[in-house]
């Protein structure tokens, strides 16, 4: 049975793009609005160049983990990570996908060889329900800050209308969940990432 | 923010991660010492307990290893302090000692012990089962599935070990530790922190033949007592799932349930998911309280039911308890546990296996075709290129195993290695690590296969895992005339599990002036014969005295000095300096990638034009790979604008080299 009251967030990237800051946003804006929220994380190595794998459930379930066939949305924050997660989608799953690739030291020591962005987002569509993409780098520059392109995605994320929030909820929780100095640039992101998605 | 969260007055819900929890739920008990060694999943707790030591009155130590912390912890508690210590599940194995005579002994202060296992190993050497400390060290034992009980067990914790004046472990696994939600706290009530009288409240804490028989009495009747409460707590539930929702007790009269499902820790969580995937009933059988073992109430959870499903990660623990419990109460019963379809002792458990588990169970058909799905995706991992974390830029560990491979030579060694960063040696692309155990284990190696064997032993260790557990066996190597050569990677802190300070840091936790410890003045009182003192960063320098070291019959040690990156460059950023990338001068570039190939920096890669490329975004200016190329190419990007080519600028020097910089930019697009 889908549970249909939960929203199921996929996120993965590599170590330091931030997706905890994404998560915090959104924890913050649940405990508003009153709606259950679960954050799984796995970082064990993280800060070394790892994969990082964080999963968001919002709504009425207590697992941590969710069924593949339950996952509502996959953000890719580095497009071979979301490529690597395909394995988490179905033909009902949302797939957004920053586009920047983070090479792999496999790449350029062991022959590896780093997938085609375009295959990966085709390959991604023949899979999904629906593929986004963007530049979470080029919407972070003209946010003011490249350290942003986290939230770029999640104002994605948010423009596919999905979440249980308005983008005021989310815009009032960013401001109290980033450093005060960085908020106009966060801000800024959240829209430029919500206009590639929103209808 | 998560940190205004621990130190708020409350009560109120807040969203934090359970590891900032179990540091609130600590301080709510006003907890005045707390003791620890970094490790993982833990490190939020320490992270946080860090913070909260500005604005709380508490004592905090980083001790040198998990057992001189929990011996520390249970010294407090004699005098009558409260007192909390946490650590990683092989953490337990060094404090263990401790751990089982302070069972015999008891405390005074409330004192928590917290122990947080790693199914799957994700950060650890082995997946240990740490439910077994609880059971053979006679100590209660809780095991949360949620942040919020995580929480609410660690209060209750310091409840049990006042009434029972004895140590309370209370266990995580990783999932547990990093999973964040909406917590309910308490209202923080702290009284100051005032030294007490031993004097006044002494009282014999000793064990060893007469007294240790009496502590053994007096233990197995505390373990009888708190039985009783395992078996009536509310932390042990019985509750009923009806297909679609958890509702507490029993199942309304008139409703047959067929299946009954034995479960604790995140499990649990995986349990209801599972179920609700399927629309299954079921009476479920939460343990939050493992040991002492609830045996009654589970005899009279099995008597009613045909089978039952135990669900948990690792060892049969709750399983061995079931079947035991199933001979008295209910013979018959099918258990359902380790071997049962999907389950076994290896990893951590997921949705995909306890919906695969309650259908072949129940009958009820899988909701999806995931083993095909399952084939997909194992074929997909075959061809992408993976992702091993491996060691920053501007780390100095790169330098230094540069040096010594190329000290090394053809000469065959056994690489005896240790616990740290430098662990990523064994993963590819390095792949070059003869052994590697727990922490200091690498003397202990060395020692016997230099009984054994032909070659020369190298060992490799961090200088927080030297104090840590490394000494024993440098003083074994010594005196029993070993003939090794040891790198110990000096990079100021205990870096992989988030750069704190060690003892050779002239800072203790919280900023605090403490007594730096000095290595090469330890080694040499030890008795080392032979010690070379190198900068990580002098590649080419290092190989010439690496080779003198290695060369040196007896125990020698190359002392590798360079600070951790991560923690080298947050202090220059903090102190408004930037670093200066270097850049590949593409006209003297021949492309032999020296500069790529077994050196593995995260900032460079191969150019559409087959040439090296340094990401200025990922470079923070070591200078490292300069010294690799043969031909020149690599420089800094100061000398662009008539700057030196060295490796990073104080604030003074950036600001300069930024306004040359941005000149020449000008000059070029002109």
């Amino acid at each position: 049975m889908k549970n249909e009251n939960v929203v199921t967030i996929h996120i993965v990237g590599v170590g330091g793009q931030g997706a905890l800051t994404v998560s915090k946003i959104l924890g913050n804006a649940s405990i508003e609005k009153g709606v259950p929220i679960i954050v799984s994380e796995v970082h064990g190595m993280a800060q070394r160049g790892g994969v990082v794998q964080t999963t968001i459930r919002l709504g009425d379930t207590i697992s941590p983990l969710a069924f593949a066939s339950d996952i509502t949305v996959v953000v890719g924050f580095e497009p071979l990570e979301a490529y690597r997660a395909k394995g988490t989608i179905t033909s009902d799953t949302m797939v957004i996908v920053n586009t920047d690739p983070i090479s792999p030291v496999s790449v350029s020591s062991a022959g590896h060889k780093y997938p085609d962005v375009d295959e990966v987002l085709a390959e991604l569509g023949r899979w999904s329900r629906k593929v986004y993409h963007l530049s979470g780098s080029e919407k972070a520059a003209e946010a003011g800050n490249s350290r942003v392109s986290n939230v770029v995605m999640l104002g994605a994320l948010a423009g596919t209308g999905i979440l249980p929030f308005s983008k005021e909820e989310l815009d009032r929780s960013i401001r109290i969940t980033v450093p005060e100095k960085a908020v106009k640039a966060n801000i800024k992101g959240f829209e430029l990432g919500y206009d590639v998605t929103v209808q | 923010m998560a940190f205004k969260s621990v130190i708020e007055k409350g009560p109120s819900k807040v969203y934090i991660m359970a590891n900032e929890a179990i540091a609130r739920a600590a301080l709510e008990s006003d907890v005045k010492v707390y003791t620890t060694y970094p490790g993982s999943p833990t490190v939020e707790i320490l992270s946080t307990f860090e913070k909260v030591l500005g604005h709380l009155d508490l004592k905090m130590e980083l001790s040198v290893n998990e057992k001189v912390a929990l011996e520390t912890a249970a010294g407090a508690s004699m005098v009558g302090m409260r007192s909390f210590v946490s650590m990683k599940s092989v953490g337990v194995n060094v404090a263990s000692d401790a751990l089982y005579v302070l069972a015999y002994t008891g405390i005074r202060g409330g004192c928590v012990l917290l122990l947080a296992d790693d199914p799957h190993a994700h950060s650890s050497q082995s997946e240990q089962d740490g439910r077994w400390f609880g059971y053979t060290a006679y100590l209660p034992m809780f095991d949360p599935s949620s942040p919020q009980e995580a929480f609410d067990m660690v209060k209750e914790a310091y409840e049990i070990s006042e009434r029972w004046k004895t140590l309370v472990l209370v266990r995580t696994t990783t999932r547990i530790n990093h999973q964040s939600g909406v917590v309910e706290i308490g209202e923080m009530k702290r009284t100051p922190y005032e030294k007490l009288s031993w004097d006044e409240n002494r009282t014999s804490y000793n064990a060893v033949g007469g007294t240790a028989r009496e502590g053994k009495k007096r233990l197995l009747k505390k373990i009888e007592e708190m039985t009783v409460l395992s078996n009536s707590t509310p932390l042990n539930r019985i509750e009923y799932f009806d297909g679609g929702k958890v509702h507490p007790g029993e199942p309304p009269d008139g409703v047959e349930v067929e299946l009954g499902v034995i479960t604790a820790g995140v499990p649990y969580n995986y349990t209801i998911e599972g179920l609700r995937k399927l629309g299954l009933k079921a009476r479920i059988l939460k343990v939050g309280m493992i040991n002492p073992f609830p045996m009654d109430m589970v005899k009279e959870f099995l008597e009613p039911l045909k089978k039952v499903m135990v669900v948990e990660e690792l060892s049969p623990y709750l399983e061995n308890f079931v079947r035991s419990a199933a001979l008295d109460a209910n013979p018959s019963i099918e258990v359902m546990g380790k071997g049962f379809g999907p389950f076994s002792e290896y990893s951590e458990y997921n949705i995909p296996m306890l919906v695969e588990a309650l259908s072949t169970a129940s009958g009820i058909p899988m909701p999806m075709d995931y083993e095909g799905h399952k084939k997909k995706m194992e074929g997909l991992a075959s061809i992408l290129p993976i992702r091993p974390p491996g060691f920053c830029a501007g780390c100095p560990h790169r330098g230094t195993f540069t040096a010594l491979k190329r000290a090394i030579g053809k000469t065959p060694i056994f690489f005896s290695n240790d616990i740290g960063c430098y662990t990523m040696l064994v993963l590819p692309p390095h792949s070059w690590s003869d052994s590697q155990l727990c922490m200091g284990a690498s003397f202990g190696v060395a020692a016997g296969v230099n009984l054994a064997a032909r070659e020369k032993v190298v060992v490799a260790i961090g200088d927080s895992t030297l104090f840590h557990a490394g000494i024993p066996g440098i003083v074994n190597a010594i005196h029993n005339n070993h003939d090794l050569t040891m790198v110990v990677l000096h990079n100021s802190v205990t870096a992989m599990t988030g750069q704190q300070t060690h003892p050779a840091h002239e800072k203790t936790v919280g900023g605090v002036d403490g007594k730096a410890i000095d290595i090469e003045g330890l080694l040499r009182a030890l008795g080392v014969g032979k010690i070379v003192n190198v900068n990580s960063f002098q590649i080419r320098e290092n190989v010439k005295q690496m080779k003198e070291a290695l060369e040196y019959k007896g125990v020698s040690a190359i002392i590798s000095h360079g600070e951790c990156a991560l923690y080298h460059f947050r202090n220059l950023r903090r102190a408004g300096a930037r670093p200066v990338p270097y850049y590949v001068d593409k006209d003297m570039c021949k492309a032999p990638y020296n500069c790529i190939k077994d050196f593995l920096c995260p900032a460079i890669s191969i150019d559409v034009d087959g040439k090296s490329y340094i990401s200025p975004d990922v470079c923070v200016g070591c200078g490292e790979c300069a010294q690799m190329c043969g031909f020149g190419a690599i420089k800094s990007t100061a000398t662009l604008v008539g700057g030196e080519n060295k490796a990073y600028y104080t604030k003074e020097d950036y600001d300069e080299y930024l306004n040359a910089r941005n000149e020449h930019e000008k000059e070029v697009e002109e």
